[in-house]
């Protein structure tokens, strides 16, 4: 027994070693955007430079928060060279932490302004839209809502999923409405959606399931989130809500350089490659249908232009300025 | 007999570095105000009303998820252990399979059958004629049914162990007086106590701990608030005072348990000597089987025909297998490597408290509880705060890092698991080889191991289950481009591909079953050797 646990315990450092000889990075990036859509793009990044890509994907039990927080709890000795987000408001928390360094990318001359911060600290790319999406057995005949403001009305009671609005992507779109709406609309807004019986899940995945099972007929989600389902064959659809009022978050990709990286050079080559017409283009092509934030980017027809798609007129400053509060708000509503 | 000091030395400098540290460190972040964002005064740290209402939704999931895994787990325990139950070698081993399954995926299939649309409530409606669904798995109830489910192997892995090493003559000598339904509630399961509220413990530490599962059946618990500190708040030092609570808690229940088995003896005289006794069940016999039957149908059958339904063709397996064998490799060396160093030093942390006396034993056994409860994103942080600097950079850097989050992460489990096999084992025995040879390794290894092999068998299996599962300590400290299977199947999940999720899923259970059964095959076999 004893030398067949040895021969085990050789086995495992063996294994070890060779797992840590795949080290010798060249880049370093960390990244949130899904691994099925992100890791093809680093291949191919790796593929053209010869670069290799070291990559640490976050996953959705941590709702892209892990690597937010290891970024910040790494500053003192940064690992990572590049910080690639599906989301905004967070990157710019890092700016404020000090952990981010700025660099403004070639590639990003023609990324309309608002999709960059202004010091150069961060670029956004590819956009998500917060859409809601609906169950077109369920709402198949009347009119799905048309506005976020008609879903505190009795016919929607109960009929809404929503995941927990304190984190990822639905924290940052009631952020919104705090820098849009102010404070006091918002929160009344909130208590009327609590009011009539909004179903709290677990994540936006969760929201559009509860849709696509027929639990709710209406959910919040992101247009990636319903884009997977209906290339399934699930029978839902999205809405732009708003498209006569406020308009539709938009939520770009973002990327941005890290403060002391380890390989400076290679994270900006990689920083280029990911803010390149033809990266916006993939993403545009893949499952999560990202849309171009530029003109004039290939895409599939499914995919809007950006400008045909009202957007909300919100800097993203002013959202990442409002998450505490909003956080806090919705922390206390939704507590139970 | 105590072990050699080099040994103690070292297993205690794993725990203190491993363990400890990162929580040191914490608190001194904590304390110096690194990471808050805010200024975070007294007042702030004293809970609020709904955190209130949190930590006592937490409580009553913990107490109902243990007292439900004690329910199903002892009596499952017994009846495949101690009786005379046909297909109990099956029992025996299909109960292990509820725990392989990560405990979001038993969340995920029971709230979709137990959906107001489900196909349950569906039926339950047509046939009954009701409105509303009959069973709301949406709520305290349903998440103490799901963590019962998904935990009581725990209990009965531990109380199994215990059972097997009960001393044969007490029970004979309880027989001679009483009958045996008597002499089992009097004799055999008082004697299994340490290891029953062993693993009822576990259960209530990763009910009050996680929040997966509340999470997925959308009841709010209150590590929640611990993690919106981080995610949403970015406040380190409020996160840490949230996390007290917890830690009292546990600490709390440690004691309690402590004092439950105060001033009784469990030692077992007859160690090693085979033969213990199986009852005949009688005209129980039915009973028994429709009970564990009824078990394993709801912990096991469900959740792997949910799985193997959305999973499809064998394509499926074969396409997810081949992107993942890389990962699955990672973690089964990874996991394989924690799961030995835990036990190992287990072994020798329980063991030299157990030699140890008085105030001493009790401040040592309380000492080795404090990690127990520790929410893993403060783990991860703390870990990183203390290697990731430039003099442990090399550690920090390599893939060694995610076994010293799993051991930080699961060495108190396996110290518990270890301990109550200990308390079996008559200090007399090591003491009379002693009197043979002064080699103490040699002791250990040939008197002490042996028979404690059960429990520390358990205690490896238990580390390297939940090393196998383990996401949030790993995320947080795994190196650049290496990838750990749970990060791949959560990242599968997140992208919508049910399938792939749910046939990665039952990949990882069939190659954690191959060990589990390898491991107690090796603990087996050697019973014959020594009886």
């Amino acid at each position: 027994m004893r030398s067949r646990l040895a021969w085990v315990g050789l086995a495992c450092l063996l294994a070890l070693g060779r797992s840590a000889a795949a080290l010798g990075a060249d880049v370093v990036v960390y990244t949130s955007l899904d691994q099925v859509y992100s890791q093809p793009i680093l291949e191919a990044f790796e593929k053209e430079t010869g670069i290799s890509v070291k990559a640490v994907y976050d996953v959705e039990a941590s709702k892209t928060t892990g690597l937010v927080n290891r970024l910040i709890a790494e500053r003192k000795r940064p690992r990572a060279d590049v910080f690639w987000s599906s989301e905004v408001a967070q990157t710019l928390v890092l700016k404020d932490k000090g952990v981010l360094a700025p660099y403004r990318s070639p590639s990003a001359e023609d990324i309309p302004a608002q999709f960059k911060g202004p010091e150069g600290y961060w670029t956004g790319f590819a956009a998500r839209a917060r859409v809601l999406v609906y169950n077109k057995n369920l709402l198949g005949l009347s009119d799905p809502p048309q506005s976020i403001f008609d879903l505190t009305k009795p016919r929607w009671r109960g009929k809404l999923a929503m995941a927990y609005p304190l984190f990822g992507t639905t924290a940052t779109q009631v952020a919104a409405w705090y820098a849009v709406l102010g404070a006091e609309r918002t929160e009344a807004y909130l208590r009327a959606l609590k009011a009539n019986g909004v179903v709290i899940v677990n994540g936006n995945g969760a929201s559009r399931d509860a849709v696509v099972q027929g639990e709710v007929p209406l959910g919040f989600t992101d247009t990636d989130d319903v884009n997977v389902a209906i290339q399934a064959g699930k029978p839902v659809a999205m809405i732009f809500p708003d498209r006569d009022g406020m308009g539709t978050l938009m939520i770009p990709n973002t990327v941005a350089f890290l403060a002391g990286a380890p390989h400076s050079q290679e994270g900006k080559r990689l920083i280029d490659f990911l803010l390149s017409r033809e990266v916006e283009s993939r993403l545009a092509f893949c499952q999560s249908m990202q849309i171009p934030v530029r003109e004039g980017v290939k895409k599939p027809a499914n995919v809007p232009d950006f400008g045909d798609i009202r957007a909300m007129q919100v800097g993203y400053r002013d959202i990442a300025n409002h998450m505490e509060q909003a956080a806090r708000f919705s922390r206390e509503l939704f507590a139970r | 007999m105590r072990l050699p000091r080099w040994a103690v030395a070292a297993a205690w400098a794993i725990f203190v570095l491993a363990a400890l540290a990162p929580l040191a460190q914490l608190g001194l972040d904590a304390a110096g105000g690194d990471g808050a964002s805010t200024s975070t005064t007294l007042r702030d740290l004293l809970l609020s009303p709904s955190q209130w209402q949190l930590l006592s939704n937490s409580l009553a999931i913990a107490c109902g998820a243990s007292a439900l895994a004690a329910a199903i787990g002892v009596p499952f325990a017994f009846v495949t252990e101690r009786t005379e139950l046909p297909g109990r070698d099956i029992f025996g081993i299909l109960y292990l399979v509820p725990l392989l399954i990560p405990p979001q995926m038993h969340a995920v299939v029971w709230s979709r059958l137990l959906a107001e649309n489900g196909p349950v409530s569906q039926t339950l409606r047509e046939t009954l004629g009701i409105s509303a669904a009959p069973i709301g798995i949406f709520s305290i109830p349903g998440v103490i049914f799901v963590l019962g489910l998904a935990y009581f192997p725990f209990v009965t892995l531990l109380t199994r162990a215990g059972l097997r090493s009960v001393d044969p003559s007490l029970e004979e000598a309880a027989l001679l007086r009483q009958g045996p339904l008597r002499s089992v509630a009097r004799v055999t399961l008082p004697l299994v106590v340490p290891h029953l509220l062993a693993g009822t413990i576990f259960v209530f530490v990763f009910a009050i701990i996680d929040f997966g599962v509340p999470d997925i059946l959308r009841v709010r618990v209150y590590p929640v608030e611990i993690f919106v500190q981080f995610s949403a708040l970015y406040d380190k030092r409020a996160a840490v005072a949230l996390a007290l609570p917890l830690l009292i808690v546990t600490l709390a229940l440690v004691g309690l348990q402590a004092r439950l088995m105060r001033e009784r003896a469990y030692v077992s005289f007859s160690q090693g000597i085979a033969g213990t006794r199986r009852y005949s069940l009688g005209r129980a016999r039915s009973w028994a089987w429709l009970f564990c039957g009824s078990v394993l149908g709801l912990s096991v059958v469900t959740p792997v025909v949910a799985l193997a339904a959305a999973a499809g063709p064998i394509r499926t397996y074969v396409e997810v297998t081949k992107g993942a064998l890389a990962s699955l490799e990672t973690s089964l060396s990874l996991a394989l490597i924690a799961a030995g160093i835990t036990a190992v030093a287990a072994f020798v942390i329980a063991h030299s408290t157990l030699r140890s006396r008085g105030a001493l034993r009790m401040s040592l056994h309380y000492l080795t509880q404090v990690p127990f409860a520790v929410p893993p994103i403060l783990l991860g942080i703390g870990l990183i705060g203390l290697w990731n600097r430039p003099l442990t950079g090399w550690l920090y850097d390599s893939v060694a890092m995610v076994v010293v989050g799993y051991v930080a992460h699961f060495l108190p489990f396996a110290i518990r698991s270890v301990y109550g096999s200990l308390q079996q084992l008559s200090p007399a025995l090591e003491e009379a080889a002693w009197l043979a040879t002064p080699n103490r390794l040699r002791i250990a290894g040939q008197i002490t191991v042996p028979l404690v092999r059960r429990g520390l068998a358990a205690a490896f299996l238990i580390v390297f289950v939940l090393a196998m599962g383990e996401l949030g300590v790993s995320l947080l400290v795994v190196p650049p481009g290496i990838e750990t299977l749970p990060v791949r199947i959560y990242n599968l999940m997140h992208y919508g591909a049910d399938a792939s999720v749910a046939a990665l899923s039952l990949v990882l259970l069939a190659v954690e079953l191959a060990v589990c059964l390898a491991v107690l095959g090796l603990t087996h076999g050697n019973r014959r050797a020594d009886g």
